[in-house]
């Protein structure tokens, strides 16, 4: 496993940093010249901008044939997959870190705390792309590499139709457990949050049915 | 000891195409089985069946006497293996490489490795896409015999090469195969490497095994006679193995020189001979 994700990190390292730069200047523009009402996609597109390269992995191996011979190295279908997840998983918590930090910094340099709103933006970043990634591998893995531009697009739409989808599923479930301790807007910041990973979970299951049926 | 791997009556399909037709040879302790058959004979099916890529239809595969590698993935440490691509991940450089399968196996040979990338004249820090062909496979080689394998199964492993590359990787084959008494299973189409180092034939055609059998034995028994219609019908059709019609004569492959009638004198053969003769025979 760990030569799996060792493989990962160097077929996208650069690739990734390259991204991250760009988040963080893409985010100090907005900061500068954008709307208050910006703020909320600078989370979205950091963790997005993290998240790509992790999806471009499979597309690589593909591409060299590595798909196929990492299944003769001492390693099980399932670490394959669970490498990949892992892998995604990481770089979507980095990208979530990244921009905390980044309105971290932005809090220090114009005077403005790190309010509910902000922690609900990145929450809400973080279940889009982690949805991304869970609609995106189980198609990766049946329909190929070769499809892997379009079905990163349509994961990243998928994590936004779930978002919203999700929205009256998360307002009947706080009503019905309300937690008065809790800010609303903190309440549904963390039930974004567990819903993405137990769908990302649920993915996970469903792309190693799939990869160990798989032909190659 | 029993064979390294075992393939008994393995069958495949693709839709309604059979490709491998009860596919049965072994690859025996200190062997290097030399896999032969034109483009399409099934020889890359079988080795995709062998190392579970592909599922089968039928039959058994024992690797060292196991059946199933997806299930025994310790096995798969015995295992090297080399496609008739480039399959390393192209991004990473040989001394990234070196991390990643010290990191993926326990017997990791790293000195080993540094030796034959070394031998091999490859370079150490830069990415694998800027590779030649060659240099590609000989580094696939070099990973395939650093960790410590008993088995190695070699698709067109020495494709791309050029002459001098090719002798090198020969020597280190036959140098694997005396030191650790692993067995290789190695199909090529450069029938000059396999006749070089082969001690076993399989040869395949349309999926089906046409012949597989020693190569001492089959240079000692085997012959080839060309006859007219004649004379043909005078060899005894227990040792026809094969037979080709070219107009005014038949060129007849026979399993036993010694069974051939008086008068009828065989020639000198090679391997690519056989294997051509095999290939393009009547049924």
């Amino acid at each position: 496993m760990r030569g799996l994700l060792l493989t990962n990190y160097y077929l996208v390292y650069r690739t990734f940093f390259v991204f991250m730069g760009v988040a963080i200047l893409g985010s100090g523009l907005v900061f500068y010249f954008g709307d208050t009402s910006m703020y909320g996609l600078i989370a979205m597109f950091t963790i997005f901008f993290a998240a790509i390269p992790a999806l471009e992995v499979i597309k690589y191996e593909s591409k060299s044939g590595y798909d196929k011979y990492v299944l003769t190295l001492p390693v099980t279908r399932s670490n394959i997959v669970q490498s990949h997840y892992f892998f995604y998983f990481l770089v979507v918590i980095i990208g979530t870190l990244l921009s905390y930090g980044i309105f971290y910094v932005h809090g220090l340099v114009s005077d403005t705390p790190i309010d509910d709103g902000i922690f609900k933006s990145i929450s809400s970043g973080t279940f889009i792309i982690l949805n991304a990634g869970a609609i995106a591998y189980p198609l990766l893995y049946i329909f190929g590499a070769e499809k892997s531009d379009a079905i990163t697009i349509g994961g990243a739409f998928g994590g936004l139709f779930a978002y919203f989808g999700l929205q009256s599923v998360i307002g009947y479930l706080i009503k019905q457990f309300p937690l008065p301790h809790l800010s609303q807007s903190l309440y549904v910041s963390i039930s974004y949050t567990i819903f993405g990973v137990i769908i990302y979970i649920l993915s996970f299951f469903i792309s190693v049915f799939i990869y160990k049926n798989k032909e190659f | 000891m029993s064979n390294l791997l075992e393939i008994k009556n393995v069958r495949k399909s693709f839709d309604d195409k059979v490709v491998l037709k009860n596919i049965t040879f072994n690859v025996p302790p200190g062997s290097i089985v030399g896999f032969i058959g034109n483009n399409g004979a099934g020889k890359s099916t079988t080795f995709k069946t062998v190392l579970g890529l592909i599922s089968k239809d039928a039959g058994t595969v024992k690797i060292f006497g196991e059946e199933n590698i997806n299930k025994h993935v310790k096995i798969k440490e015995k295992v090297g293996v080399v496609f008739d691509a480039m399959n390393l991940p192209v991004h990473l450089t040989v001394k990234q490489l070196n991390k990643v399968f010290e990191k993926m196996f326990d017997s990791w040979d790293q000195d080993n490795f540094y030796r034959l990338v070394n031998s091999f004249s490859l370079p150490m820090n830069k990415k694998i896409d800027k590779f030649s062909r060659g240099m590609s496979m000989k580094l696939s080689i070099a990973v395939a015999l650093s960790h410590n394998a008993k088995l190695l199964i070699l698709d067109e492993a020495t494709g791309g090469l050029d002459p001098s590359s090719r002798e090198e990787v020969l020597d280190e084959l036959k140098s694997f195969v005396s030191k650790s008494n692993g067995g290789i299973l190695l199909s090529s189409h450069i029938m000059s490497d396999v006749e070089r180092i082969a001690t076993h034939l399989v040869i395949i055609k349309d999926g089906e095994i046409l012949l597989s059998e020693e190569t001492d034995k089959v240079l000692e028994s085997y012959a080839i006679v060309d006859v007219d219609g004649g004379k043909l019908t005078l060899i005894n059709k227990d040792i026809i193995v094969a037979k080709r019609n070219h107009g005014s004569y038949f060129s007849v492959l026979v399993s036993d020189v010694h069974k051939l009638p008086n008068g009828i004198t065989p020639r000198a053969i090679s391997i690519e001979e056989i294997s051509v003769l095999l290939t393009r025979s009547e049924k």
